[in-house]
């Protein structure tokens, strides 16, 4: 049996296309069209199509595989399924169904190796936050089932030395009441790391007066700091910084910014420059579009961008997903590519 | 609330639609006679093709004033009576109507989950249900173990478990062998308070009212008063799928295995009159708040719907719970589900273009 399932995970990872053979993209978008056809989408960095995959439903995140052209396409929240997209042949190899009682929260990881996939879910009756282990070296089949180390885990991402980074957002929601927030009063968010196999090594919580802000979509810099964006919960007239940055020991580091009000309480995602030189932090409520000096943390000028919602490294800076393309560049310009104009991007950009 | 009809008045006249000479724009010339008799407002002639957001606003705040006062004023009733029937003053039927008429006020409510009911975490607080894990029997075994004091003292249920501080807690004590003195007394100061912080958290100075009046290019949730009627329209929306997705179909379960326990409320008896008083709060609302700025025939014709489907539910003729087991019977509780969908059918087709409001999605959403 073993032997048997080891063989045909060979087979799977020899015979499997890698990302050149998909055109190479650097980014995926989850999107749908004005028909509300809804699709997985594979840019190249200056906002070239190269493919577009249907989904079954409305997407929020992706996955990539690190090595082959394999991607999960998440539902957004609370969504059931996951798709798992060859992305070279267009083909839908599997669906990820979760489990009874749990549902993802529509972003996920690869560990370094691309053996495991690891999945962000709600067991909602709990409550509890899990993180899913499915096997993509074996038809993506479940293996395991752990800890996420808080309520409401949003996004994980992998870090440099291949363990994760887990955003427990800390809000309790149920899928009887939709999309309705159940424990704003008695809710706190924190920052929890997983080793590559996936063990809690460390967390940090957020301080009573960030008690409401919660930690929901994180990216790392080359040195292992994390940055995370948040969404204020409490009371909407507050002013209160949107990110947070976050080296392993330490505690977190509030960064605020005079534009941050116009992102009205709601960052969407955030992105460190490739050199780590600049941060970006996209409101797509207000918007706008923040930037933070990646070194000191203190603020550089911000721009208004409409629908500005993912952002994702590209060089020295960013591309962010806007109606009708890409925006190119950092807190000194921006430049607009048109991409796939007849898409609205939903809600992520994510780097191969 | 002698004084309404002249604010009623006033705000008319501020917003230049005084009730009495309204023009009929979309064919001038032709009497508009169909005016709603309570607020004096017009429904606006077909095809006016014009939906003013200011005033759904302003006679949706009014419609929230009175159900969300209904639930504060039904909960201070519940409180006192607690108190005097645990001090041997009051029956305990009088305790159990009071008990009914604070769930039939909050009924309404459910469908309102946003704003202060997210802002107070209430939706759990004053009724966890679905309980598919036993929280309220926990959560007052643990309340049940402590001193009388502290039974009856809000404070200390307030700072326990969210299952035992709501209404199936007060049913558990007022309907099984549980001793319901003198934690109904607690309980129901804690639901007291916690009724008058979500009318204070939409009502008082600088609440969700003023949240939602200031509505344009700076304010943190509503950049223009249409998103408040979207809300409104989408809260109204989800109550009908509380309605047919929870109330009626936990207690269908399958065919071959029903679950009447799963039905809400139903040691009280009270889950068929939540379900009418849900319907009759969103009636309301389409009613009196989005009022004239639907069309009068959508309007009229969503109205009888809703009265169709209290008639279903009439019609099931013996409580739900026991409703779900016979496949005689059953079949009514699936008929009125099947209403209830359809009526969401006709609310997007009739209701939600009407008014304007975009429900396709948008890369703002978020999450």
């Amino acid at each position: 049996m073993r032997r048997r399932h080891f063989l045909a995970g060979t087979a799977a990872i020899l015979a499997a296309p890698a990302w050149a053979e998909a055109g190479a993209p650097t980014y995926l978008s989850a999107a749908s069209d004005a028909g509300n056809a809804t699709w997985l989408v594979g840019l190249t960095a200056e906002g070239a199509e190269l493919f577009r995959i249907p989904v079954p439903g409305r997407g929020h995140a992706a996955a990539a595989h690190p090595h082959r052209a394999e991607a999960v396409a998440f539902a957004r929240r609370p969504g059931r399924f996951a798709v798992i997209l060859d992305c070279a042949s267009g083909a839908e190899i599997g669906r990820l169904d979760s489990p009874e009682g749990r549902h993802f929260y529509g972003h996920g990881a690869y560990t370094a190796d691309g053996r495991l996939l690891l999945t962000t879910e709600n067991a909602f009756d709990v409550p509890d936050g899990r993180i899913g282990v499915w096997d993509a070296g074996d038809g993506y089949k479940r293996v395991d089932d752990l800890p996420s180390g808080g309520i409401g885990p949003h996004e994980m991402i992998r870090l440099p030395d291949g363990g994760f980074a887990v955003a427990n957002g800390g809000i309790q929601t149920h899928p009887d009441f939709e999309r309705a927030k159940l424990n704003l009063p008695t809710m706190r968010p924190n920052l929890t790391y997983l080793s590559p196999e996936g063990a809690i090594t460390e967390q940090v919580e957020a301080p009573e007066d960030q008690r409401q802000n919660s930690i929901r979509h994180i990216d790392v810099d080359g040195s292992g700091r994390v940055v995370a964006a948040l969404q204020w919960q409490g009371n909407p007239l507050t002013r209160v910084p949107l990110l947070v940055a976050h080296r392993r020991g330490e505690a977190l580091e509030y960064l605020d910014h005079p534009e941050t009000a116009r992102l009205k309480q709601y960052a969407g995602s955030v992105a460190v420059s490739a050199d780590g030189g600049e941060i970006a932090v996209t409101g797509p409520k207000g918007g706008h579009v923040i930037f933070f000096d990646g070194r000191t943390g203190a603020p550089l000028p911000g721009r208004d961008l409409a629908l500005a919602s993912g952002v994702a490294r590209l060089g020295e800076g960013f591309a962010v997903t806007v109606q009708g393309g890409l925006a190119l560049g950092g807190s000194h310009g921006l430049r607009q590519v048109t991409a796939a104009p007849d898409l609205t991007w939903d809600n992520h950009l994510v780097a191969i | 609330m002698i004084l309404r009809p002249a604010i009623v008045l006033a705000l008319c006249l501020l917003a230049g639609t005084a009730p009495a000479q309204i023009q009929n724009q979309a064919a001038p010339g032709v009497p508009l006679n169909n005016v709603h008799p309570e607020t004096g407002l017009p429904y606006w002639a077909p095809g006016r093709g014009v939906v003013t957001h200011e005033n759904i606003r302003r006679r949706a705040l009014e419609v929230l004033d009175r159900q969300f006062g209904a639930f504060r004023d039904a909960t201070g009733v519940l409180y006192r009576t607690a108190q005097a029937h645990c001090a041997g003053d009051a029956s305990e039927e009088d305790l159990r109507t009071a008990f009914a008429d604070a769930w039939l006020a909050w009924a309404p409510l459910d469908s309102y989950q946003f704003g202060p009911i997210e802002q107070t975490g209430a939706a759990l607080t004053v009724n966890f249900w679905p309980d598919k894990k036993g929280f309220v029997n926990r959560g007052l075994r643990d309340l049940l173990a402590k001193t009388p004091e502290e039974q009856a003292d809000p404070a200390v249920v307030a700072a326990g478990s969210a299952a035992a501080q709501g209404l199936p807690a007060l049913e558990m004590l007022l309907f099984t062998e549980a001793p319901a003195c003198p934690a109904v007394v607690g309980i129901s100061g804690n639901l007291d308070r916690l009724a008058g912080e979500l009318y204070d958290g939409w009502f008082a100075d600088g609440g969700w009212a003023d949240l939602a009046r200031a509505a344009g290019p700076d304010n943190p949730i509503y950049l223009d008063a249409s998103e408040f009627t979207k809300t409104l329209y989408t809260a109204l929306d989800f109550g009908l799928t509380r309605i047919a997705d929870q109330r009626l179909a936990r207690p269908l379960g399958t065919f071959d295995r029903p679950f009447p326990t799963r039905a809400e409320a139903w040691r009280s008896g009270l889950t068929e009159a939540i379900i009418h008083a849900q319907l009759t709060g969103i009636a309301e609302m389409i009613e009196d708040g989005f009022a004239g700025d639907v069309r009068e025939p959508d309007r009229a014709w969503v109205l009888k719907v809703i009265g169709q489907t209290h008639d279903r539910l009439d019609q099931i003729g013996q409580p739900i719970k026991d409703a779900v087991v016979e496949p005689a019977s059953r079949v009514r509780v699936e008929g009125l589900q099947t209403k209830v969908h359809a009526l969401q059918l006709e609310m997007d087709r009739d209701i939600g273009p009407n008014l304007g409001v975009d429900t396709g999605f948008s890369a703002a959403d978020g999450d």
